[in-house]
């Protein structure tokens, strides 16, 4: 796994206490934490972080832990930034 | 942390004040901390994440009480189980945190849980969650009286047959900047910041101000009849509760102490006791220049010349507002219980204004009698407490 996955997964333990060896790339935000706050959260601290803003919309309890890994990715290659600069 | 490890400290008779990391640069940058606290490893990850200090002590505190009255969520009917906590205000180290992101403008930044994690009726809710508890719940606030306040409005509430069993006390934490400066400003707090552990001294002729604390104190609540029936060991009986305001100014006792008096004797009359029959009295006691005088003379009023021991945990543990009644209705219980008045931390010289029986140098063997707990509020909202030994 690259290091935008582990940053997820290290997160989602040191915040929401989530065991590393239960999470897979296929893994939602809703098996993980059914508390909608806990999510918003999460996000927040992920962004905090990261420096890399989420929006609420981004994080529902239907997102995997890829998806999420995914999203850093994207913003730590730019591809957002050029994106959101031409629409 | 911890009924016994608070009892052991107050017993020594020594400060746990400390310089404070969360309140450096500040005109006033100590406080008395809850030692040994690991709230990731007692309440878990998400739980701790959630809670702000005062809700984590509540919780805590609510199930070492309920263990400790051999209750739990398989042992009672839920519904008949109330929760009454004190709190004096709003958890403000939450709320520091929400305003910041705002005056930033990235109200977006503001945590999910910043009202859920700050409003102070969340630590009788966020302890019923804990417990499954489905009885009356709620938090009483009555400043640095609510603790007690609340153990009285839970009397009340087993007396009325509102519910069969309280989970009662109070819960804060002081320890926040704006808490911090605000009682500075108001000359509240001692400067005794090049010897915090001397800081906090009731009853002294050098006294300064009170030393902000934190913590929580828990109390099972059941009518007798039915802790008998149970076979639950009983610690001590509730006996009596009185309550008044002093309707005179919004932070400073009446000069004369005439809400307190009221409230004692109020107490006193609802417990069917007299003066003589008090054997000790847990005093309110911040250590700040006016009310530990005008609780001297409140007592004086109702104790007169019978005089009995009085003892104050404020030396040692601070002032931990909301939870501070209730922390010390739970000393009062077991120096009951053991026959032993903690000593007053600090109290190296007596004030000559105050002419009170106080418990000084080491702990005092106790008559084995009720005794009474004082606590006083800004805006003159008083309690007392009676207790009786088991």
């Amino acid at each position: 796994m690259d290091s935008a996955y582990q940053i997820v997964v290290r997160h989602l333990k040191d915040h929401l206490g989530v065991d590393p060896a239960l999470v897979t790339p296929d893994t939602t935000l809703g098996q993980l934490d059914r508390d909608s706050l806990s999510i918003l959260e999460f996000g927040l601290l992920l962004q905090e972080a990261t420096g890399i803003r989420l929006d609420d919309g981004v994080l529902t309890f239907r997102t995997t832990i890829g998806e999420i890994a995914a999203v850093l990715r994207r913003h730590r290659a730019g591809d957002v930034y050029k994106r959101q600069g031409s629409a | 942390m911890g009924a016994e490890a608070t009892w052991a400290g107050l017993i020594a008779g020594r400060s746990v004040a400390a310089p404070d990391p969360e309140l450096v640069g500040l005109p006033v940058a100590f406080s008395c901390r809850v030692a040994d606290f690991d709230g990731v490893a007692l309440l878990g990850h998400r739980l701790n994440r959630r809670l702000d200090p005062f809700g984590r002590y509540a919780v805590a505190a609510a199930r070492e009480a309920v263990a400790d009255a051999g209750l739990g969520p398989t042992l009672w009917a839920p519904e008949r189980v109330a929760v009454v906590l004190g709190v004096g205000a709003s958890s403000m180290s939450g709320t520091e945190s929400a305003v910041e992101m705002v005056l930033e403008g990235l109200p977006d930044r503001v945590s999910p849980f910043a009202l859920p994690r700050t409003l102070p009726n969340m630590a009788a809710a966020e302890a019923a969650l804990d417990l499954g508890t489905q009885g009356p719940c709620f938090t009483v606030s009555s400043a640095c009286a609510s603790g007690a306040h609340a153990i009285g409005v839970a009397r009340d509430m087993l007396l009325s047959g509102a519910c069969d069993v309280v989970v009662a006390g109070g819960a804060e934490s002081g320890r926040s900047r704006t808490s911090a400066a605000s009682f500075a400003r108001i000359g509240a707090l001692s400067t005794r910041g090049d010897e915090p552990h001397l800081a906090s001294r009731p009853f002294d002729l050098d006294r300064d101000g009170f030393v902000l604390g934190e913590g929580a104190g828990v109390l099972i609540l059941e009518r007798a009849c039915d802790a008998r029936a149970r076979g639950a060991r009983v610690r001590a009986y509730l006996a009596g509760y009185g309550a008044s305001a002093d309707a005179h100014h919004i932070t400073a006792p009446h000069p004369e102490g005439r809400g307190a008096v009221r409230a004692v004797r109020a107490a006193l009359a609802g417990a069917g006791l007299e003066p003589a029959d008090i054997g000790h009295v847990n005093a309110h006691a911040t250590s700040t220049p006016m009310n530990d005088v005008v609780e001297a003379a409140a007592l004086g009023a109702v104790f007169g010349s019978l005089a009995p021991p009085v003892t104050a945990f404020k030396g040692v543990i601070g002032h931990a507002m909301g939870a501070a009644g209730a922390i010390e209705a739970a000393g009062v219980v077991l120096s009951l219980e053991r026959g032993l008045l903690p000593p007053v931390a600090n109290l190296d010289k007596l004030d000559p204004a105050i002419d009170l029986n106080v418990v000084t140098g080491r702990p005092r063997q106790a008559r084995r009698a009720p005794a009474v707990s004082t606590s006083f509020g800004f805006g003159g909202q008083n309690a007392a407490l009676v207790f009786s030994p088991a």
